[in-house]
């Protein structure tokens, strides 16, 4: 009897608690029982929906944490204000759908360049004779509203600006208006009208003064170094510059408590890098500042951007501009809502904030599509807003079929790649582990990206001697300091081999830019199929044709092992018995990052084996999720990094790997000489001179062609010094699913595959609902 | 028994200001407070950090964090994760519903068929129901979380369709298909739960059944599930019940991992993502909460064991020496 109770008692929990999971009632997608918000795939509004309703089902790995345009940081962030948000411009496909054509969109025409009504204008500083390039006068869409209806006018514009340069609120953005190619007239000084009244300091170069003796000679007694640019290091209160005669011990973070070197002083600095015949003397113009007057207020007036009337703006630039570049700047936009970007406004320290654009309630958008849902981490939905201008302007025939966008925040890929073989996402991206399965699937699509990766070497010897003490004895580091043994370790490495076995879809790379930038916007020209970039890396790499560059010499990779090995020697640097350890940071310590350490260990070891060096080079894994900050600060041996971004504008890439601000390549000087042959005539400049002068200086509006030898002689020159060594670029694969189709199937730049604006649709939502039942909720790819 | 609550609920604060102390030292010693994005806003980067106070001596940045916290209870606002410059407060009671409902979810499936198969074990011992539920058990604790997470979310969603692949949106919590949405989630939770309660349950309670007090009980004419019921069970809940309040406990916690595959929009997450990305208020107000949930556990579970077996008397003094 007892153990029929018992038996009874336990199965009768045992159906209870199956019961929950037995319920079938949601095996039909097209029953319709979970329509209140749509995050159950299939279940997304099935049967109920209008006949001309189409979902585009997405996901992203992580919730935006701001779309405020004045904040934003990441591609994360970026995710909402590309639907919700317009350019004054923007690109679409042209109609042969295999280039862009750029359309007035929140601006009613093409720019007019009024630089000559500007030049010789003082407050904006444009030169006399300018004739173009320097002011633009853009007539505003009138129809453009807010999603509430009301009109954008330029006094939005203009107060939106006044707020991205709000000195109180220093915002993330704010440098997007105040540096590089497209700086608004006297913005930066509006951006640092907190400072009005203190001193100013200024380098000897921007000062007017080549050396400190110039200086000297010119009355200047006081004299101070730039203690954070050049050596990482500030006072307490986070100032960089200072004197020169300062005998206080500042805290160098770069090196660890209690080793030589952890406290260090400006004068210490000044004495050892900067006086007359010191390693840096000839940078003095650069790293030594003077005292330069006060700041000044800066009234807003002065700034670059004017309403002439209520749809009028006239953009005035501090420097020189192509057009290309005037619509490719203008097409994000910096618009705020006033009403909301003021009521939530915080004081967060000493410093304002908004959560404007954090929460459908704190944000009002203005493009195709407005936000109507976002919970973090979680969902984000974003339906077609009917006030957009665009849907009747008569401007946008058959384009924004998407009705609404719908988007889960899925971090694990394995869940988003099932419920796209569910039908309840319309793409997803694939990895390693995938590509066998779906290489060959007509659905998979491959977006190569700008981004190419690189091993990045700390070619300083000091930094490495440093890591070298901590390291103990019998290990050397400082071998890497060699240029000899970087390329030996470059030349190790076969790159193709290395996409193949290390990543999913990545291609071999060679050079620091791919195949995805543009020299010549008006041509759309490809820098890496030119002449000059072609014969950059045949230079680099010592071939005589293109098509020879694999990067990987075995027999060279060992001969100069044994150079450096045996020059190591000579010099006392090397020790016959030393192990020659690199520490590697990697982001991570999964799976996929220890294949690439094997990979490049083994490369190394195959390619110096019977050199002097055989078995002696040991890769020591650093796990460190700052990486970056490391390579900053010199405490590394090697990283992998990655720069990409701007494809349309190469030129601008350079400063990467030429101002010290963004360098990764420690030990790296940027202002060493390097000669270029422009136009038939070698000239010699720095790295970093090259980089202004490309950018914003004399050869900023230079021909295509003129640009593009600058660029290839900069590429090859940076190369050739062997502190990184470029080993693939970035290609991502996803599959789109039957429902939806691409614009084009060949990737454009710019525009990519037309995106949502040119998507077209195979299936409603309700036809799809009924194709994804008849197929068992089991689709394949 | 007041005297001794008292005493520990003041000892309870003091660690909680010690651990405060050393979390807002420690966090402050990490070397970047905002992690710049690689792409030059070190400027903007360095005058927040100025405005925040992060250049100020830690002692000093210390005094205003308690002001504010202890004055305003203003945990500060978060500055990397989403929603940028929200209060942290808000964004952690946003966050705890979601990781309730599913951890209550999974507490409801775990602890009384964990309590059951034990008991039913305990009582077949050695029998191949026993063994069947000891193989059971070491499968369910030795085989991780994440992968049950993987097996339910792929049987019983991928394959069968019988669940939603990831938790719904929305706050309407109790809805039926948020609940449906959850089963997964909490089922994949609450088998290590189950396992562990089986295999406690199925000890405490074979140790007890073999005690002479058992024999005595039968002795005295009891029926073999009287004398299970009223005195095995109850002699062997008094390690299992703090087990159970400590799961209980634990569901303000939530799960990374669990959280993560099946999109669940939780606070289990939001810890390491914090550090991660060097969100300090959002580290400490959430490493503070877990804190005092923590602490306060320990209270209630030296509490518990007095109120379920009178025996057991808490405070150590004199009068409990008879």
């Amino acid at each position: 009897m007892k153990k029929r109770m018992v038996a009874f008692v336990l199965s009768a929990i045992m159906v209870l608690s199956l019961a929950g999971c037995g319920s079938n009632d949601n095996a039909d997608p097209t029953s319709g029982n979970d329509t209140t918000t749509g995050t159950e795939g299939t279940t997304e509004g099935t049967g109920s929906e209008s006949a001309d309703s189409y979902t585009y089902n997405n996901y992203v790995a992580g919730t935006p944490a701001t779309w405020n345009p004045h904040e934003w940081t990441t591609n994360e962030d970026a995710y909402i204000m590309d639907y919700t948000q317009m350019g004054l411009y923007a690109f679409y496909l042209n109609d042969t759908k295999d280039g862009y054509r750029i359309v007035p969109e929140m601006a009613a025409e093409d720019p007019v360049d009024v630089t000559a009504e500007y030049a010789g204008n003082e407050i904006y500083g444009v030169p006399a004779d300018a004739t173009e390039g320097y002011a633009f006068r853009v007539k505003l869409n009138e129809n453009a509203c807010w999603e509430d209806g009301t009109p954008i006018t330029s006094e939005d514009y203009i107060y939106s600006m006044q707020q991205m340069l709000n000195p109180e609120i220093q915002n993330y953005r704010a440098t997007s208006y105040t540096t590089g190619q497209f700086t608004l007239a006297n913005a930066d000084a509006y951006l640092h009208n907190d400072q009005a009244g203190q001193v100013k300091y200024s380098s000897l170069a921007d000062a007017g003064y080549d050396t400190m003796a110039d200086a000297q000679a010119a009355g200047v007694e006081q004299f101070y170094i730039d203690m954070e640019g050049f050596y990482g290091v500030t006072d307490e209160e986070g100032n960089g510059i200072l004197p020169i005669d300062d005998e206080t011990q500042y805290r160098d973070e770069a090196v660890a408590e209690g080793e030589d070197g952890d406290y260090v002083s400006p004068k210490e600095v000044y004495e050892a890098y900067f006086t007359e015949g010191a390693s840096y003397e000839s940078s003095q113009g650069d790293y030594i500042y003077v005292e330069n007057g006060v700041y000044e207020e800066t009234p807003w007036e002065n700034v670059g951007l004017k309403a002439e009337d209520d749809y009028t703006l006239v953009f005035i630039l501090k420097n020189q501009i192509d057009d290309f570049y005037f619509y490719y700047n203008l097409s994000s936009n910096w618009l705020v809502y006033k009403d909301l970007y003021e009521s939530n406004m915080t004081q967060t320290g000493d410093i304002m904030k908004t959560t404007y654009a954090t929460s459908v309630d704190t944000y009002m958008s203005y493009g195709p599509y407005k936000l109507t849902e976002y919970q973090v981490d979680k969902q984000i939905t974003m339906e077609k807003n009917e006030n957009w201008y665009g849907y009747t302007d008569g401007k946008h025939e058959g384009m924004y079929q998407t009705t609404k966008i719908n988007t889960q925040v899925i971090e694990t890929q394995a869940t988003a790649l099932q419920m796209f073989l569910r039908g309840e996402l319309d793409e997803v991206s694939l990895v390693a582990d995938n590509m066998d399965t779906y290489r060959t699937s007509d659905f998979v699509i491959y977006t190569p990206e700008s981004y190419t990766t690189k091993l990045t070497f700390n070619s300083s010897k000091e930094a490495l001697q440093r890591l070298q003490e901590a390291a103990g004895s019998g290990i050397n580091m400082t071998l890497l300091a060699y240029k000899d043994f970087r390329q030996a370790i470059a030349l190790s490495i076969d790159r193709t081999e290395f996409a193949e076995q290390c990543t999913a879809t990545h291609q071999a790379g060679y050079g620091l830019l791919n195949y995805m930038y543009v020299y010549d916007p008006e041509t759309g020209a490809l820098y890496r199929d030119s002449e000059q970039a072609k014969q950059a890396l045949c230079n680099v790499y010592e071939v005589s044709d293109e098509s020879e560059i694999t990067g990987y010499n075995k027999d060279k990779a060992a001969q100069l092992y044994q150079q450096a090995y045996d020059d190591a020697i000579a010099a006392g640097d090397l020790n016959e018995g030393d192990t020659v350890q690199i520490d590697f940071h990697m982001y991570q310590s999964d799976d996929s990052y220890k294949k690439i350490f094997n990979f490049i260990q083994d490369a190394i070891d195959e390619a110096s084996a019977g050199t002097s060096l055989e078995g002696k080079i040991k890769l020591e894994f650093v796990e460190d999720p700052d990486y970056y900050n490391s390579a900053t600060a010199g405490n590394f041996g090697m990283i992998l990094s990655t720069w990409g971004g701007a494809a349309m504008d190469p030129y601008s890439m350079t400063q990467c790997y030429a101002d010290p601000a963004m360098l990764n390549e420690y030990g790296f000087d940027p202002y060493s000489d390097l000669t270029i042959t422009v136009d038939g005539q070698e000239i010699t400049k720095s790295f970093y001179d090259w980089y202004i002068a490309v950018t914003t200086g004399e050869y900023a509006r230079a021909e295509s062609d003129i640009k593009l030898q600058i660029l290839a002689g900069f590429e090859e020159g940076f190369l050739e010094t062997y502190v990184c060594t470029p080993i693939y670029y970035r290609t991502a694969a996803s599959l789109m699913s039957r429902k939806v189709v691409n614009a084009t199937e060949e990737y454009v730049q710019l525009v990519g595959f037309g995106g949502i604006a040119e998507m077209t649709y195979n299936y409603t939502d309700a036809e799809w609902a009924a194709y994804v039942a008849e197929n068992n909720n089991s689709l394949t790819y | 028994m007041v005297k001794y609550i008292a005493k520990r609920i003041v000892l309870m604060f003091v660690s909680f200001f010690i651990i405060m102390t050393l979390c807002f030292v420690l966090v402050r010693l990490l070397p970047n407070p905002n992690v710049a994005v690689q792409g030059g806003f070190e400027a903007q980067v360095a005058a927040m950090r100025e405005a925040w106070g992060y250049d100020k001596p830690i002692l000093v940045q210390y005094g205003i964090y308690l002001k504010k916290v202890f004055t305003e209870f203003n945990w500060g606002v978060t500055t990397a994760l989403a929603p940028k410059y929200t209060s942290v407060t808000a964004i952690i009671a946003e966050k705890l519903p979601a990781t309730l409902l599913v951890n209550v979810t999974s507490i409801i499936f775990s602890v009384p068929l964990g309590i059951l198969f034990g008991i039913y074990a305990a009582l077949k011992k050695n029998k191949w129901q026993d063994q069947v539920i000891s193989v059971l058990v070491m499968l369910l604790i030795s085989v991780p979380s994440y992968v049950y997470a993987f097996l339910v979310q792929y049987f019983f969603a991928f394959k069968l369709g019988w669940f939603p692949m990831v938790m719904k949106s929305g706050t309407d919590w109790l809805s039926p298909a948020m609940l449906k949405s959850i089963v997964l989630p909490a089922l994949a939770l609450a088998f290590g739960t189950m396992a562990g309660l089986m295999r406690y349950t199925r000890a405490e309670l074979t140790e007890t059944l073999t005690s002479e007090y058992m024999l005595l009980a039968r002795t005295k004419g009891l029926t073999g599930a009287q004398a299970t019921i009223r005195h095995a069970l109850r002699n062997a809940m008094v390690p299992i019940l703090p087990m159970i309040l400590g799961e209980i406990i634990g569901i303000l916690g939530g799960s990374l991992i669990i959280e993560s595959i099946f999109a669940v929009p939780g606070v289990g997450k939001l810890y390491t993502l914090a550090i991660t990305v060097r969100d300090y208020d959002m580290f400490l107000a959430i490493g503070m909460f877990y804190t005092f949930i923590g602490l306060a556990a320990s209270i209630l579970t030296d509490i518990s064991y007095g109120l379920i077996d009178p025996r057991i008397r808490i405070g150590g003094g004199k009068n409990n020496e008879r």
